[in-house]
């Protein structure tokens, strides 16, 4: 058995190789896989806080994460084309200053996480899965038929927006802001999960009634937990958006809401470096199959079905059996 | 607008209510009896969907190609739920999501693969296409008002299922305490398996119909899938009652949102603005129905009140 | 004030049967007090009454001298009267550690403090430590809930019903089904207890009560017949003829 400190640390390390070692042989293809893993991983994580610490399974989650990448998309069109977004009180006109989009998109994610969680939370079990997938339907169909921003063909972003001096339309600087930010939502998980909070939240899952009797309300708890949760989603969008210059409603859909699943649940449910290393499996293994047959999703549906059956603890669980958030 | 529009769109609602019902039913069923939260039940449809098409161009029959959607749907029911779906009983949502999730991965491209990513057309047969006078001035599309018959007749017939037959009663004991029917000596097993076939083919059979006025293509089944969701939520999740109150409900709100919401904005603002923004308004005015039916009783409307 | 839970003249009556007939009695601070008595004596009917399950006819309940007697239990838990054996739902995927943390950051308020770690905040896991020592419980604070013996599960209930920080605790039948040497752990618990929670114990088994119990309050027929140290109790004749049938 290998520690599971070590699983995460060489993940990391690994991602972080992966894309120097493709820079410097000038492949810019693998930089681009590795900030996509990256971001995915970021997304799956903010999913991870409440779907593997506190056991809320929101199929809804793709709201925050294309909503993210809206923003920043919106923002950076109207800086582009010089028209402002709202004349009044004062006139703004979009940004293309990533600290200013990332603000932005943080505010604006966890007003929605915490419109999205009030109604939600009201819910349990299968209701809740149900409730979030329906409001994340809602806005895909809202981003569909509205027709300002692209509609159903997305909206294209010119250039990737700015961070001080740094160029970030090179491949290599922007992975590294975005593997910047994959290294803070893992920190911050890591210190929420252990935290009075994170205890509280984690409680949460498992006894309602003993979390109350101690005094503490759990719908606080869970929506605090939500709209952190939807805050890191969503800045993981904001990334995505600008790695591809490109937002569309697909990012909104629930397939995505399901793949972040899916990552959870590859790198194991409750382990804070699932979903790293669940991200790290996926796009691997679409890279694989996928240069072998179109239809890799046929086995990638297989794989999905055969781990949940019989392999119970995702990667993480199967390589290591402790875990050491405890 | 005439009052001759108001009727169609009514009636397409309605048409689109008893759609939604065939999907939804199997649904809350599946999910009341088994406890499953079943993502893949859109893929029942889409097989229904695929495999009356094919047998619609293969044997140029109609009729034929409703009762292979029937077959090949509850057959792929029977397959996954004795292969995968059992197994899931007593896991957690979670597992029950995933997998589910994946199967409809597994389904999608099994169906791009055999059948391509182009989508199928079915044709309506000779007797149900073209209008029927229903009243006074008011023509209605004859396949549309069949739609509308075959959603009635089904209803009728689950009700009479569930009301009145020696297997409706085990279904609404197994909603209540499955130990129970166990104890009583049904074979619990086999019942899931033949539950699971039947919601399945309903399903498929919706997939078939719906089929002939949208195109047939892979991916067809989430859309109605979510809508079914919002339907048995505000419905009462394991209630068939509901479901039936619920689809109709959302069936029309939908349809008719689409229609109204953009007419209405037409008297204060000028029409492709009206039209824009009532088409993003009417996209969302089911999942804010949904919103206001769980806040007043978040177990839907025919749910039972948790205490 | 010496005496932190005071009983006067509670009567409780159900048609013609008195199960409480003006009781009258206290519990002092850093005492163990034992309310013994044969089946049938009204005890659970008086304890009830103490936690505010069943609301009496007449009299009063006086918790560090303030009336409690028309509370509801969840009230009169905020104001200090824990009782084991309420609170069993431990969580048991927890550690021992972890229940006692989460039941203090409840009582503390610290549960929107959620960058620093649990563990790492002195006051609590200091108040933590301390409850797992009174309960015996150090060795065990890694162990998950669910992998205790019984005995240590009872334990763990004493210890979040003394994270409440309560004026009083009643234990209702804590030996009940213990093995020998568990209870000789839980004796010693108790004494440690005592110091800081004064402990209201409603126990069957004599030895105990003879052992551990300062003062012990006998009830017979819904009335205290006698109330006294162990020494006392034991020769007292109305006690005697209570349980042995003897005058």
């Amino acid at each position: 058995m290998i520690s599971e400190k070590i699983i995460n640390l060489g993940c990391i390390t690994c991602l972080l190789i992966f894309s120097l070692v493709a820079h410097y042989m000038d492949e810019p293809y693998f930089v681009t896989l590795a900030t996509r893993i990256t971001i995915f991983a970021m997304a799956a994580i903010g999913l991870n806080l409440v779907l593997g610490f506190g056991n809320l399974i929101s199929l809804g989650h793709a709201a925050f994460f294309g909503f993210g990448g809206y923003i920043s998309g919106i923002l950076a069109t109207h800086a582009f084309n010089s028209e402002p977004i709202f004349e009044w009180p004062l006139i703004f006109s979009g940004s293309s200053n990533l600290i200013v989009i990332w603000v932005l998109t943080a505010l604006l994610c966890s007003a929605l996480a915490l419109v999205i969680g009030f109604f939600c939370l009201r819910t349990t079990g299968v209701y809740f899965i149900m409730i979030t997938l329906a409001f994340a339907q809602m806005i895909y169909y809202f981003a569909i038929s509205w027709p300002s921003y692209g509609g159903e063909d997305g909206l294209s972003i010119f250039i990737r927006s700015s961070l001080f001096n740094i160029n970030t339309m090179n491949g290599m600087n922007f992975f590294l802001i975005c593997f910047f930010w994959l290294g803070l939502s893992l920190y911050l998980t890591s210190r929420i999960i252990q935290s009075p909070f994170g205890l509280a939240l984690r409680a949460s899952r498992y006894n309602l009634d003993r979390v109350k009797s101690v005094g503490i309300t759990p719908f606080r708890i869970q929506l605090l937990a939500f709209v952190i949760s939807g805050v890191i989603t969503g800045i993981a969008g904001s990334l995505y958006a600008d790695l591809n210059r490109f937002v569309s409603p697909s990012s909104l859909s629930w397939q995505m809401s399901g793949e972040l699943i899916v990552f959870i649940i590859i790198g194991g449910v409750g382990y804070i470096y699932g979903p790293l290393i669940g991200a790290i499996f996926f796009v691997t293994f679409e890279q694989i199959f996928g240069s072998y047959s179109e239809h890799w999703q046929v086995f990638l549906g297989l794989l999905i079905i055969l781990t949940i059956l019989f392999a119970r603890g995702g990667l993480i669980g199967f390589l290591s059996r402790s875990r050491d958030y405890e | 607008m005439t009052f001759e529009l108001f009727i169609e769109q009514l009636l397409n609602g309605v048409q689109f209510g008893f759609m939604l019902f065939l999907m939804s039913a199997g649904l809350t069923l599946i999910f009341g009896v088994m406890g499953l939260i079943n993502l893949a039940h859109g893929s029942f449809y889409m097989v229904g969907a695929f495999s009356a098409a094919a047998v619609a161009t293969v044997f140029g029959s109609f009729w034929l190609s409703l009762l292979a959607s029937l077959i090949f749907a509850s057959l792929a029911g029977v397959i996954v739920e004795v292969l995968v779906i059992r197994r899931l009983y007593n896991r957690d949502h979670l597992d029950q999501v995933l997998a589910t999730f994946a199967l409809i991965l597994l389904f999608s491209e099994s169906v791009r693969w055999i059948f391509g990513a182009y989508p199928l057309y079915l044709d309506v047969p000779d007797i149900l296409s073209g209008t029927i006078q229903i009243m006074g001035g008011i023509y209605y599309s004859k396949y549309r008002l069949f739609i509308i018959m075959v959603g009635l007749l089904l209803s009728i017939f689950l009700f009479f299922l569930i009301g009145k037959t020696n297997l409706g009663v085990q279904i609404r004991a197994g909603q209540h305490d499955r130990e129970m029917i166990s104890a009583l000596g049904v074979d619990i097993s086999k019942l899931y398996t033949f539950l699971f076939g039947i919601g399945a083919a309903l399903a498929g059979l919706a997939g078939a119909l719906v089929g002939t006025i949208q195109s047939v293509e892979v991916g067809m089944g989430e859309p109605v899938l979510i809508l079914a969701f919002v339907v048995i939520v505000i419905g009462g999740i394991g209630s068939i009652k509901g479901a039936l109150v619920a689809s109709l409900i959302v069936g029309c709100v939908d349809t008719m949102g689409r229609f109204l919401v953009p007419w209405l904005l037409t008297t204060i603002t000028d029409p492709s603005t009206a039209m824009s923004i009532g088409s993003a308004i009417a996209s969302m005015l089911i999942y804010i129905l949904m919103a206001i039916v769980l806040i007043i009783r978040p177990t839907g409307l025919f749910g039972k009140v948790l205490t | 004030m010496n005496e932190i839970l005071v009983i006067e003249d509670l009567s409780k009556s159900f048609g013609a049967v008195m199960a409480s007939d003006k009781v009258n009695f206290s519990l002092k601070r850093g005492e163990i007090h034992a309310l013994i008595g044969p089946n049938g004596a009204g005890k659970s009917t008086l304890i009830k009454q103490i936690i505010g399950e069943i609301r009496q006819d007449s009299g009063s309940i006086l918790l560090d001298g303030l009336e409690v007697s028309n509370q509801n239990v969840p009230t009169r838990i905020r104001l200090g009267l824990a009782r084991t054996f309420q609170i069993t739902n431990v969580i048991s995927d927890f550690s021992v550690f972890q229940n006692l943390l989460l039941a203090l950051i409840g009582i503390e308020k610290k549960e929107f403090t959620f960058f620093s770690k649990a563990v790492s905040n002195k006051l609590l896991v200091e108040k933590v430590n301390k409850i797992l020592d009174e309960t015996e419980l150090s060795e065990k604070k890694d162990e998950v809930a669910v992998r205790l013996s019984h005995g240590e599960r009872r334990q763990l209930e004493i210890g979040l019903a003394l994270a409440l920080s309560p004026k009083v605790i009643l234990l209702d039948e804590p030996m009940a089904g213990l093995s020998v040497d568990i209870i000789e752990k839980m004796k010693k618990s108790f004494m440690k207890i005592k110091a800081k929670v004064p402990v209201l114990l409603i126990e069957h088994d004599m030895d105990v009560v003879f052992a551990i119990a300062d003062r012990i309050s006998v009830l017979v027929n819904g009335t205290i017949v006698a109330t006294g140290a162990a020494r006392d109790i034991r020769m007292n004749r109305e006690v005697k003829k209570a349980y042995l049938g003897i005058d």
